[in-house]
């Protein structure tokens, strides 16, 4: 079932890697993204901890990590591994840029602070960005029109990292890598936590996107405008044929409502959105999120309230996006709408070793693995296997457990 | 009456090059089991031996009609444990690619695996993974199917007559690890056993000459998995011959 008419253009940048220190169970964590990637483990063993990571990411870029901890309910305290006696955490994005190449952004933060204390961004040795002991040093722009900034004194308070206190009019100054890694950490969306109370709620700010469970959606789809959302229409109606419109209009004070048009025995009917079924409510908010920008998008459990029949055209939608994509699933179903070759490049399994760590390896660099996939699925593969006794095969090929 | 084979490689049931089969020490004592069967030997036969490499079996078994594999307590009940499918999915393709050859004789498809081998690295059950064999050629309506999955690998036979000179062998099925990379692993022990016994190493030639001499003898080796080859092919001569319908 391809839906492959997308005419969106990619970002030009993707996550490649992430090496992260005590973020949760993530200690001396590794992992490596391709453009759509697919989270894969038995439950507890960190799949949404690395979604999360990596929104915590973009939220250093977007300052205001309080706020972002308020949101999840979370305390400066939780962030930090239980695992270790260390309080920082340190982490190292490795993002691939079309005709820059490798740039990796590495950083030190501190949860007391609510700021990074240390960060350096780096093409090879050329060290873009460096922040520490509260002084700035910016490398001067590739056309030399910019001198360097050097051990400029931060005199401000800020929250996340320094680059979220650095405008775009500055940023575009310097090097273009600088300004590229950064809209590329505004615009990753996590959607981890979908639910259909929120996707249903009617809204009135789109800024930032679909929020975590789905609020914000309704706004998002009016701001699109009506051009773009007849094209979602178009899509959905090939697993929708009922579906005849998407309607969002304004109310009173800004508030957004969302209703469908239902056309059955030649009579069309609207429903609110609190009467609409989950799994359409998910559908629009995938594809509201991917119309919105072209950032990395996260889902975490995208097989959540998606019929079988409609995980195909999920799938399908989200591997042949423009946008990088990392989602997460339980379902074999899901795995087995996977092509081989993608499946290959991007599946990862994700388990925790005897030391409560999380660890990762693309799943099919397992031997047994990649054999079972000659003569099955992705999914067949996954579900077939023992994965409690997985873990002593990725132990024989040398994936040793770090010490605390 | 003709035998197709698929094996692991050159030193179990043996492998093909140009089109032209070299048989293995398994297929030879296989060969060798028939023969006292029916009084003739399958593999000196021209037309009556057949051999289907893992890359091709692969290749088929990518296109099967998908059978209903989503797991559940009926599908394990009917022979879907975990760590299975691999041998289910093989022999369904053994039996497609017999099917597409439109033999002119019954065919006996004989597919060996080793039960603990790249697929599996250890884990699952001999038992289960025999069943998974067999139900892929239930699941196919083929009656001539031998499920050979050694346990934990051919290696485990040979050293039973070699090393063990026939006596407690089913002990080497319970205790033996099929990872060749682990310390004393079974193909670390023929090679040892080959060497003091007979001044060789545990290439195909070797043993199919071991074998050829009759110093390998299937019939004298007793061991679960190996006995279950054995009775196996007596079921599907006699369903060939019209002796005794199969279960």
């Amino acid at each position: 079932m391809p839906v492959s008419n997308c005419v969106e253009v990619g970002s030009g940048i993707q996550l490649t890697k992430l090496h992260v220190e005590n973020f949760k169970s993530l200690v001396n964590f590794d992992i490596s993204f391709s453009k759509f990637s697919c989270l894969i483990g038995l439950n507890g063993s960190g799949k949404t901890t690395v979604l999360q990571f990596i929104d915590f990411l973009s939220q250093l870029s977007k300052g205001d990590t309080l706020d972002w901890l308020k949101t999840r309910q979370w305390s400066s305290s939780d962030l930090h591994s239980k695992l270790t006696s260390q309080r920082l955490i340190k982490f190292s994005a490795t993002f691939l840029l079309d005709e820059i190449g490798q740039v990796i952004w590495e950083a030190t933060f501190n949860p007391d602070l609510s700021r990074c204390t240390y960060e350096r961004i780096s093409i090879d040795k050329l060290i873009l960005m460096l922040a520490e002991e509260k002084k700035l040093s910016l490398h001067k722009n590739v056309d030399n029109s910019v001198p360097p900034i050097q051990n400029y004194p931060i005199i401000f308070d800020y929250q996340g990292s320094v680059i979220s206190q650095l405008g775009h009019d500055l940023l575009g100054n310097f090097h273009p890598a600088l300004l590229k890694v950064k809209e590329f950490l505004l615009k990753t969306h996590s959607l981890e936590l979908l639910s259909p109370a929120f996707l249903r709620r009617r809204s009135r700010n789109s800024e930032g996107g679909i929020g975590y469970g789905g609020e914000q959606m309704t706004a998002v789809l009016y701001g699109l405008g009506r051009s773009k959302r007849n094209e979602i229409l178009a899509k959905l109606k090939t697993v929708y044929p009922y579906l005849q419109e998407i309607d969002v209009s304004q109310l009173q004070a800004g508030w957004k409502k969302l209703s469908v048009v239902e056309e059955y025995s030649s009579k069309k009917y609207s429903f609110e959105s609190k009467h609409v079924n989950d799994g359409l409510l998910r559908l629009l908010a995938v594809f509201a999120q991917l119309k919105y920008d072209d950032g990395f998008v996260l889902f975490d459990e995208i097989e959540n309230g998606i019929n079988p029949e409609l995980i195909e055209f999920v799938i399908d939608l989200l591997v042949e996006s423009p946008h990088q994509v990392l989602a997460s699933t339980h379902s074999p179903i899901v795995l087995n709408y996977i092509e081989d070759n993608v499946a290959i490049e991007g599946l990862i399994y994700i388990y925790k070793g005897q030391n409560g760590f999380t660890r990762s390896i693309p799943f099919f660099s397992i031997p047994s693995m990649n054999e079972k996939l000659s003569v099955m699925g992705p999914g067949d593969v996954y579900q077939d296997t023992s994965l409690v006794e997985l873990q002593e095969e990725i132990i024989s090929l040398g994936y040793l457990e770090p010490h605390q | 009456m003709i035998i197709v084979f698929s094996g692991e490689g050159p030193t179990d049931l043996g492998s093909t090059y140009a089109g032209t089969f070299s048989p293995g020490p398994v297929a030879l004592m296989i060969n060798r089991w028939i023969f006292k069967r029916i009084g003739y030997s399958l593999l000196e036969t021209n037309g009556a031996n057949y051999y289907v490499c893992k890359a091709t079996l692969a290749d088929i078994a990518k296109q099967l009609p998908r059978a209903a594999l989503l797991r559940g307590k009926k599908a394990d009940r009917g022979g879907l444990s975990l760590e299975t499918r691999y041998y289910f999915q093989n022999a369904r393709a053994l039996v497609a690619w017999i099917r597409e050859q439109r033999l002119e004789q019954p065919a006996i498809a004989l597919l060996f695996r080793d039960a603990d081998g790249t697929a599996s690295a250890g884990r699952g059950e001999w038992e289960h993974k025999v069943n998974s064999v067999i139900h892929g050629f239930h699941f196919e309506n083929y009656p001539y199917g031998v499920a050979a999955i050694a346990k934990p690998k051919s290696e485990a036979w040979f050293l039973c007559a070699v090393r063990y000179n026939y006596a407690n062998c089913q002990s080497i099925e319970a205790s033996s690890s099929g990872n060749d990379a682990s310390p004393n692993s079974l193909k670390q022990q023929l090679e040892a056993a080959m060497h003091q016994r007979f001044g060789c190493g545990c290439s195909r030639d070797d043993l199919n000459q071991i074998v050829s001499d009759g110093l390998i003898d299937e019939q004298e080796i007793d061991m679960q998995s190996l006995n279950l080859v054995k009775s196996q092919c007596n079921d599907v001569v006699d369903l060939i011959f019209g002796i005794s319908p199969r279960a």
